[in-house]
């Protein structure tokens, strides 16, 4: 009950701030959207130039606009301030409150996801032209929308656990923000936000599909465009809440860590 | 115009021993530019496995165009990124004001602030992309086609320039908007692609309001012997205008920031 009260509390103090810097969400909007919008380009000018049928644009174009919705509600961007706050020692502030700093930083990144999410909507509907006529071959049911539902929540608690892995590395690491570009690797080529996995070689796909990042594009996205078997969404469940367990644990222990070996002097 | 030399060469050698001091980390980040690299080459290979074509481009020429994307990718995160993003901080944190009342002109100052060499790696890769692309196209361009295509490099670096610099002169009109210096690299990955990609309204904007499409195209096109007039003269027109535009932006800027500290 105490961890839903703060829960409530900090949301509430991140929301007003999402609506004081809104223009930064503006901007992070803008830099997602860029990708998608040269990808449709590209696509539909394949098709013009009749090297693929109407039906893959229609796919890679829905892949792609579904891979937006996905990124924008599951990203965590915030490695790059807590990788500053722990080597300035700014953090140390917010070590001695009585609050889990943990769970202040979910509340941070949930709230700007959900206020992100309300930028999104505008700027699909301004895109709407580009998609317009992929939509006629989309649909979901109910069950497949509540297991998408739920496979992004999973996400999002797993991408938020990697990012915390990232940035409490810098307790020990000088430059730990590198591994914030190994997470962008992964998550564009194993995880499928550049190209469906489907492109790739066979041994690839077959390895790729126990990873984290796979969870994280492909899979909710196979599922919304019912590209994937059961046995391939109950394998993805399976991989899904495995690494949820595991990242979550794994975290716990680094934190813990972190604290013993933490030491900060002066104010 | 010699003291502005100086101060370029001290700000330059002085990124440069910043960078040798944390040479594990300098070592590292060559690593992971390295990877980026040949992130960017598999991914395009795998889209044309699929494709054979992109735009007007075969495999050849995307392997070209590829390596000259790294190549000026160091302009892009070795050279304005991290001044750019310097710049936006101390926007933030009040310091800008030690940059203003230096007695230096504050566009140069803030463009040449800090440099990274970690971008170095591009440079052997893009090079290697580039030959190798030849090599696949079987063709090797003469000394005239490679003058032309030099001096388009050189303009382009300079539009490149120009609307990076454009996009951030804004952040001074903004209470808080830390992540302004984000805009360019991200829109900077759509040069890669050949302007016929885009349809309509969307290629007519990214080839006047906002000329990504021409960023890398023009002057790859240019080694690959297609020296047309329009693109080469629309080039030269808009890195001309973005420079204007970017310096009046920077001026009226200036004129409405008040500091965060002071």
């Amino acid at each position: 009950m105490k961890i839903l009260r703060q829960f409530s509390a900090f949301a509430s103090i991140v929301w007003q701030n999402t609506l004081a810097y809104r223009s930064e969400n503006i901007v992070w909007l803008f830099i997602e959207t860029i990708p998608i919008v040269i990808q449709l380009s590209l696509w539909n000018s394949l098709n013009v130039l009749g090297k693929i049928d109407e039906k893959t644009v229609h796919y890679m174009t829905l892949y792609y606009v579904v891979g937006l919705f996905i990124a924008r509600l599951t990203g965590s961007h915030y490695e790059e301030w807590l990788i500053e706050h722990i080597r300035d020692g700014t953090i140390s502030g917010n070590l001695i409150k009585p609050f889990s700093y943990k769970l202040f930083v979910f509340a941070n990144e949930m709230v700007w996801r959900i206020s992100g999410l309300s930028y999104t909507i505008p700027i699909l509907l301004l895109l709407l032209p580009l998609f317009y006529s992929a939509l006629g071959s989309f649909s979901i049911s109910l069950s497949s929308l509540l297991l998408f539902s739920i496979i992004l929540v999973f996400a999002f608690i797993q991408r938020f656990f990697v990012s915390w892995l990232i940035s409490v590395s810098a307790f020990w690491l000088e430059e730990s923000s590198v591994f914030v570009h190994f997470k962008w690797m992964l998550e564009g080529l194993v995880g499928g936000q550049w190209l469906p996995i489907s492109f790739y070689p066979k041994i690839f796909q077959s390895i790729v599909v126990y990873t984290p990042f796979y969870t994280w594009y492909s899979l909710p996205i196979g599922i919304a465009l019912k590209t994937v078997s059961p046995f391939e969404i109950t394998r993805g469940v399976l991989v899904s809440m495995f690494w949820t367990i595991t990242l979550y644990v794994l975290s716990n222990i680094l934190w813990k860590k972190a604290m013993k070996k933490y030491s900060a002097s002066g104010g | 115009m010699k003291k502005y030399i100086t101060l370029f060469l001290k700000l330059f050698s002085l990124s440069w021993v910043g960078a040798m001091q944390y040479r594990t980390n300098f070592m590292m980040w060559l690593f992971i530019d390295f990877l980026w690299s040949w992130m960017d080459l598999i991914f395009f290979m795998t889209l044309i496995n699929t494709t054979h074509v992109i735009g007007t481009w075969n495999i050849g020429q995307s392997v070209v165009v590829i390596g000259l994307f790294r190549i000026l990718a160091i302009i892009v995160w070795g050279w304005l990124y991290p001044s750019f993003s310097k710049f936006v901080h101390d926007i933030r944190e009040g310091r800008l004001d030690l940059l203003l009342v230096k007695p230096f002109e504050t566009q140069f100052a803030v463009s040449v602030q800090k440099f990274s060499f970690s971008l170095l790696s591009s440079l052997f890769t893009g090079t290697g992309f580039i030959v190798l692309g030849f090599t696949i196209l079987g063709y090797t361009p003469d000394i005239k086609t490679l003058s032309i295509f030099l001096w388009m490099f050189v303009v382009a670096t300079l539009l490149i320039y120009s609307c990076y610099f454009l996009i951030v002169s804004f952040a001074l009109f903004f209470e808080r908007i830390d992540n302004i210096h984000h805009i360019f690299p991200a829109i900077y990955d759509g040069s890669r692609y050949p302007k016929e990609i885009y349809a309509g309204l969307i290629q007519r904007a990214l080839t006047t309001v906002f000329p990504i499409a021409l960023m890398i195209s023009v002057p790859a096109n240019t080694l690959f012997g297609n020296t047309q007039h329009i693109p080469i003269v629309t080039v030269h027109v808009m890195t001309i205008l973005f420079l204007i535009l970017g310096r009046l932006v920077w001026k009226q800027g200036l004129k409405k920031y008040s500091s965060a500290s002071s």
